[in-house]
């Protein structure tokens, strides 16, 4: 058995020593995971700010509908991928009804009120979710084709896991692919640069943002879609996302992807190993962390504002 | 000439007559009204501490509960740990909002508004975290119960002994916040909300109103916290959840945020539709959510905005000019 | 004596120089007017100066003393007091109370703001809200902001703009007199107004300054006659 050690300190916390390697890879792709689930929220969320400057308070509690969206049609329609991809398009187009209906409508007002709204819209959803779906959490199984999974030390990780982080950086690259090759990406990135020149190079600006909000809702969708099948969804976990999403915006800054994904990975994989080590404190070293960045390098660490 | 000026404001005869109906409420002996206005003077104060920041100063917080929820537990702890008294327990309860409001403040205020409000939302929960992981000092998610009403200076376990304790605080907090807010360093919270970006200009340090105007905020949502504690003898983690902290946010939209007695009247309103229609409870979320949507696209006044607009309407009209100019009042 | 000297001033915005290596000095009470063609640095220059932006490089001299490191507000309380090209009101505030915030600074008494009301001939709007004032009104408030600070030096930027021929002529006599006790830098595009009040004339262009002097010699100056009126 390979054994590492680790500095004394965690003993006063862990009172272990050594930690098992196979352990700490087994819980640091447990972090892997979690850290794309993350991702999966806080892309959305850097995409639409960085393109609409807007912060999307209610973006979590599209990641829980879609959630909620992939327990009904996988009940229904039995195949797991096309509810994936249903609950992910679903819930682009609901949050294209809110960006057409109402955010649409104060894009030039005061940042305040735009929070203010967001949030009133998160409530809205929040709400009908527990009109439709009932107070009582919905979970869907993993297919019957990805049960199983490998033992790594003590911890068994279900190839369902695996999968997830590999979608992660699958949606990290074509993410970046898209943004940075299609005509499309080309349009999204001058409006997120510049708002005025791009409609001054013909781009429709409305068209952007729409579109963006298309994607950006669709993927935490996604990520909703993936996620009930490890852990149940419920009224009251996108009130819990949401803070998650923040924290991880709050320590990369906001509008960089790529820093996005880098601190959704390393948060993922921090909390989870101190839930392993030290669960009394682990939430309390994932603060320390943000309010560490916010004294040394306020506009977080990739931000860029 | 202060004196006059004060005595002429209508906001401080609206605070006159609501003090002497409060003063009343007793009097019917019924132990849920004295219970629920009780709880009304809770909120409304912890809605005017937040409307301190929101309304006067621009701020918007999701995190004001860590004030209410670290005032309710000091309280909480120092009465059932160190010295059993209601009275010493309040004010250092409210003095624990110095320190919360430094650190905190410092940390977020140097930021934008938007950036501010993320950071409360995370600050905020911080607490909560520790509320409910420090089990050993806290009760973790049971909380704390049994906080006394009996002390040993002061016994105000009979509903109208609380129910005036409770009283005195709220007009003391109220009367002397808007005291502060007609003051000099009320002007520069005003002056915070209605231009931020020239204040420097002036001479002032934009930080320095930013972090006195949290550090007073502070203080009052944490007296309403500690009145809280005392007034239900229990205090619970949920109380530092964020979504607590968007009900004084609620209160204050739904009130109207641009008159100071705004937020009193939204706290009526709030609870009078949260406790009293129990149907409308269920879906209150939902309405709450469909008003701030309203507020934010059309009417910003709220309630009170509604309210101000048809009194000014009925002024308007001779026959009223008339009348208000008898009574020596000016808005 | 001079009252401040600004050394190779630079700031630059991605590739583009605004402010490029810019050195002067003011004499004391003189009445200095900065002209330039648009987007010559004129406003990013004194952006500088009052730190609403931070330079890339050079020094700010005031009074004898380097205020190149300070703060807005903290340049604001020295006595380096700007007025905003476009206005820069406290609009749900009074007049009174828009007046009342700098004082507070400069610890001007009620009196001497009312004075302050009373020259600018802005009184009778004391108690009224900003927002709901006509623009003439509202550039005389702007004014009397910069004024309730006790300035020592007072930069203006395009206070004329906007107003009609009688709020010029108007606006011309108070800075005249004000320039007895105050040194004024007055950005400016009208160039009767340059010329009825200026003492020394600086010329941006390019984020450079090019030419400086007095009035009659810089109406002559070639390489401003080229700016402004294309000669060759």
């Amino acid at each position: 058995m390979y054994t590492i050690g680790i500095h004394p300190l965690p003993k006063l916390i862990t009172g272990v020593w050594y930690v098992s390697l196979e352990n700490f890879l087994a819980q640091s792709l447990i972090g892997l995971y979690k850290g794309s689930f993350y991702w999966l929220l806080a892309v959305g969320l850097t995409l639409i700010f960085g393109v609409t400057r807007i912060i999307n308070f209610a973006h979590a509690s599209f990641f829980v509908l879609g959630g909620y969206l992939m327990f009904t049609s996988y009940t229904y329609t039995g195949s797991f991928v096309l509810s994936l991809v249903v609950s992910m398009i679903v819930t682009g187009l609901v949050g294209v009804f809110f960006e057409i209906l109402l955010i649409r409508r104060i894009y030039r007002v005061n940042p305040i009120y735009q929070l203010l709204l967001t949030f009133g819209i998160a409530l809205v959803v929040n709400e009908f979710q527990k009109i439709i779906w009932g107070k009582f959490p919905k979970y869907v199984d993993i297919p019957e084709y990805m049960r199983g999974g490998i033992m790594i030390g003590d911890v068994g990780i279900s190839y369902y896991v695996l999968t997830i982080i590999g979608l992660g950086f699958l949606i990290l690259i074509l993410v970046h692919f898209i943004i940075n090759t299609s005509l499309w990406g080309l349009k999204v990135r001058t409006v997120w640069r510049d708002n005025v020149v791009a409609q001054v190079l013909g781009i429709n600006p409305n068209a952007v943002y729409t579109s963006v909000f298309f994607l950006g809702t669709a993927l935490a969708g996604l990520g909703g879609a993936l996620m009930v099948a490890l852990h149940p969804v419920g009224p009251g976990l996108g009130d819990h996302l949401i803070v998650y999403a923040f924290i991880v915006v709050v320590i990369a800054g906001l509008g960089n992807i790529m820093g996005a994904f880098i601190v959704s990975i390393l948060i993922g994989v921090i909390s989870s190993l101190a839930a392993w080590l030290a669960p009394e404190v682990d939430i309390l070293i994932v603060y320390s962390i943000a309010a560490l960045v916010l004294l040394l390098k306020p506009e977080g660490l990739f931000g860029e504002r | 000439m202060l004196l006059r000026n004060v005595l002429r404001d209508v906001n401080v005869v609206l605070i006159v007559i609501l003090a002497f109906t409060l003063a009343l409420i007793p009097l019917t002996g019924d132990r849920f009204y004295i219970y629920i206005t009780s709880l009304f003077m809770v909120y409304s104060l912890f809605a005017l501490s937040y409307n301190l920041l929101f309304g006067y100063a621009g701020l918007l917080s999701f995190g004001h509960a860590m004030f209410f929820a670290t005032g309710a537990y000091v309280t909480a702890l120092f009465t059932l740990k160190v010295f059993r008294d209601p009275l010493v327990g309040l004010i250092i309860g409210v003095m624990s909002a110095i320190p919360l409001a430094l650190i905190v403040g410092f940390l977020s205020l140097r930021h934008t508004r938007v950036y501010f409000a993320i950071l409360t939302l995370a600050f905020g929960m911080l607490i909560y975290a520790v509320l409910v992981k420090w089990r050993s000092v806290t009760g973790g998610t049971d909380g704390l119960v049994g906080i006394p009403k009996r002390g040993v200076i002061l016994d105000i376990s009979s509903p109208q002994a609380y129910y005036y304790f409770i009283l005195v605080f709220f007009i003391i907090a109220v009367l002397s916040l808007y005291i502060f807010i007609k003051s000099r360093w009320g002007l520069m919270i005003r002056a915070l909300g209605a231009n931020e970006d020239r204040l420097p200009f002036t001479g002032h340090s934009v930080l320095t109103i930013r972090l006195y105007t949290f550090t007073a905020s502070g203080l009052i949502a944490a007296l309403s916290g500690s009145l809280y504690s005392i007034l239900m003898g229990v205090v619970t983690p949920d109380i530092a959840y964020w979504t607590f902290s968007a009900e004084p946010l609620v209160m204050t939209l739904l009130g109207g945020s641009t008159y100071y007695m705004g937020p009193v009247l939204g706290a009526f309103i709030f609870i009078t539709l949260t406790t009293m229609l129990a149907r409308f409870a269920e879906y209150w979320l939902l309405l709450l959510g469909l008003a701030i949507i309203a507020v934010v696209v059309g009417f910003r006044g709220g309630v009170s905005g509604v309210l101000v607009l048809a009194v000014e309407r009925l002024m308007r009209s001779v026959e009223a000019r008339g009348v208000w100019r008898s009574l020596g009042l000016k808005t | 004596m001079e009252i401040l000297r600004v050394e190779n001033l630079s700031r630059s915005f991605g590739g583009f120089k605004a402010v490029d290596n810019v050195s002067f000095s003011l004499k004391e009470l003189e009445i200095t007017a900065l002209i330039g063609p648009n987007g010559a640095g004129k406003t990013t220059l004194v952006n500088l100066i009052t730190k609403k932006l931070k330079p890339d490089s050079g020094r700010i001299i005031f009074q004898g003393m380097d205020v190149t490191g300070l703060s807005a507000h903290k340049i604001a309380k020295l006595g380096i007091v700007r007025t905003f090209q476009v206005l820069s009101l406290f609009p749900t505030l009074t007049v009174y109370e828009n007046l009342k915030i700098p004082a507070l600074t400069s610890r001007t008494p009620d009196e001497d703001i009312e004075k302050i009301m009373v020259d600018l001939g802005i009184e009778r709007f004391k108690d009224a809200k900003v927002a709901k004032l006509p623009f003439g009104i509202q550039k005389l408030v702007e004014l009397g902001i910069a004024l309730a600070l006790k300035p020592k030096l007072l930069i203006l930027d395009e206070p004329a703009a906007g107003l009609a021929q009688e709020d010029r002529r108007n606006l011309t006599k108070i800075l005249g007199d004000m320039g007895r006790r105050i040194t004024l830098m007055v950005i400016e595009h009208d160039m009767e107004f340059v010329f009825g009040l200026a003492e020394r004339v600086m010329v941006m262009d390019k984020g450079r300054i090019i030419a400086s002097g007095r009035p009659e010699e810089i109406a002559k100056n070639k390489l401003v006659r080229e700016i402004y009126l294309g000669e060759e």
